[in-house]
């Protein structure tokens, strides 16, 4: 499974990347903004089969950048702040990660994930 | 004991003054006219009763109907009490009525007597006496309260103090930070224990003299300059590649004695308005050098630009200013502005402390 990921926080990012690989996923574009995550999927259309986005960011967060993408994309926010969960749905998140993050919060979206994958296919 | 509200306070001295007039001045006075008069047959406690009782009940009557006509202004830089209209033509009233009051009971009390003085000459001398004594007393009981009141501003500064540092505590630690702190400290402690540790103790340091420096009046600059370097240690974990710093911060003014955490909210501004917003990151400069004979500390970032229509609304620089103010007098100053690309911030502070005797 191939994933993009961002967050700001450059230590986040390095944990998610990590917890990510160490369930067998492909990261394959880590970003620490909302911009340059649209600007990469633009030249680089379809090279990933889902997103893993902050919602807070500098620039543009993690809703901004679903709002963008119309549901191109299914997308897995990332956040401490609970405040953020219906927003979330709103945009039709797939699955909503709570920090801190621990292995077996990343493996239930991760079924969740390519059950759906799969179901595209 | 109940003290004595205002009006009750300046009352009393309006009181004693006026009793003190009467008995030095209109007691003698009619003594002196009765002693003059050829004996008439009156009865010696009706007399008694006119020359000293009466002028004490009329002192008595005047403060049911007084209003001062002076206004204390505890800011006036003399202490000197304001006429007020209103008062003075209550006052005229009042003293009217009284004088009336007193007329009337001489002539019912010594029919067919010419009265010891005339109307005009009365009303003028009580006005004029009313007016002094009115000035002193209202003199005397606002000094009273001004000094009350300066003690009362004096506690509540300290007071102001006190709050201040637990604010500026608050506002250094912010929740939000030392949760991701933490977040990553702890993904670190697998995969690369030896930085978890430089951030432990980089993490630890940092709130160590955040709450030792808080307690002080003054630090050294070193104490200041050491906690940075920790903050930005932190803050640099955070930001990754996206927070580049340039250090031009020798030990060479690690002595001088400043108020605590002077620099700390400039860097952390810095950070938090221009360089964590920007996507891109950027760059954060902090120089110290000797400017004649200030010492100038310089904070300066790229990233967000300083808003055109910039307030100075935050806390904390209002606290840094009037802290400098405090701390200074008119010999510190604190600046920010844009500078091309770069937002700079900068304090400059006396080498020397002016002496103050």
């Amino acid at each position: 499974m191939r994933l993009l990921i961002a967050d700001d926080e450059a230590w986040a990012l390095k944990q998610l990347r990590k917890l990510l690989q160490d369930a067998d996923c492909d990261v394959i574009s880590e970003h620490p903004d909302g911009v340059s995550v649209l600007e990469w999927l633009k030249e680089h259309p379809g090279e990933v089969d889902a997103l893993f986005l902050d919602i807070k960011m500098p620039g543009l967060g993690g809703l901004q950048v679903a709002e963008a993408l119309k549901e191109a994309y299914p997308i897995i926010f990332v956040t401490a702040w609970e405040e953020y969960v219906l927003q979330a749905w709103e945009l039709a998140a797939l699955d909503y990660l709570e920090k801190p993050l621990t292995p077996p919060k990343i493996n239930r979206v991760l079924v969740r994930l390519r059950a759906l994958l799969d179901h595209r296919r | 004991m109940k003290i004595p509200g205002k009006r009750q306070h300046v009352g009393v001295w309006v009181l004693l003054l006026v009793l003190a007039i009467q008995s030095t001045h209109t007691i003698p006075l009619r003594q002196r006219y009765f002693a003059s008069l050829p004996n008439l047959g009156f009865d010696p406690w009706v007399i008694f009763f006119y020359v000293s009782i009466m002028p004490v009940l009329a002192g008595a009557l005047y403060l049911l109907f007084c209003t001062y006509p002076w206004t204390f202004n505890p800011n006036n830089r003399w202490y000197c009490p304001r006429l007020n209209l209103r008062g003075l033509l209550i006052q005229i009233l009042a003293c009217l009525s009284v004088l009336a009051i007193d007329r009337a009971g001489f002539l019912i009390l010594f029919p067919g007597i010419q009265p010891p003085s005339s109307i005009l000459a009365d009303f003028g001398f009580t006005m004029g006496v009313l007016l002094v004594t009115g000035f002193l007393a209202v003199t005397i009981s606002g000094l009273d309260q001004a000094r009350e009141a300066n003690a009362n501003c004096a506690r509540e500064a300290q007071e102001a103090l006190v709050e201040a540092r637990a604010r500026l505590i608050a506002a250094q630690i912010d929740p939000h930070v030392l949760f991701n702190v933490f977040g990553g400290i702890g993904s670190l402690i697998d995969e690369n224990p030896e930085q978890a540790k430089v951030m432990v103790s980089a993490a630890s340091g940092y709130l160590k003299k955040l709450l030792t420096v808080t307690k002080s009046e003054r630090i050294a600059l070193g104490q200041e300059r050491e906690m940075i370097a920790e903050y930005l240690e932190v803050e640099h974990f955070r930001m990754g590649d996206r927070l580049t710093v340039e250090w031009d911060w020798t030990a060479e003014f690690d002595a001088l004695m400043v108020p605590p955490i002077l620099v700390q909210p400039l860097v952390e501004n810095a950070i938090k308005h221009g360089l964590w917003p920007n996507r891109k990151g950027g760059a954060l400069r902090i120089k110290a050098e000797r400017a004649g004979t200030d010492l100038m500390i310089t904070v300066e970032n790229t990233g967000m630009p300083l808003a055109a229509d910039f307030r100075e609304g935050g806390i904390g620089l209002a606290n840094i200013r009037s802290r400098l103010q405090y701390s200074y007098g008119g010999h510190a100053r604190f600046t920010l502005v844009p500078r091309g690309e770069w937002t700079v911030a900068t304090i400059a502070i006396p080498l020397e402390t002016p002496c103050v005797f």
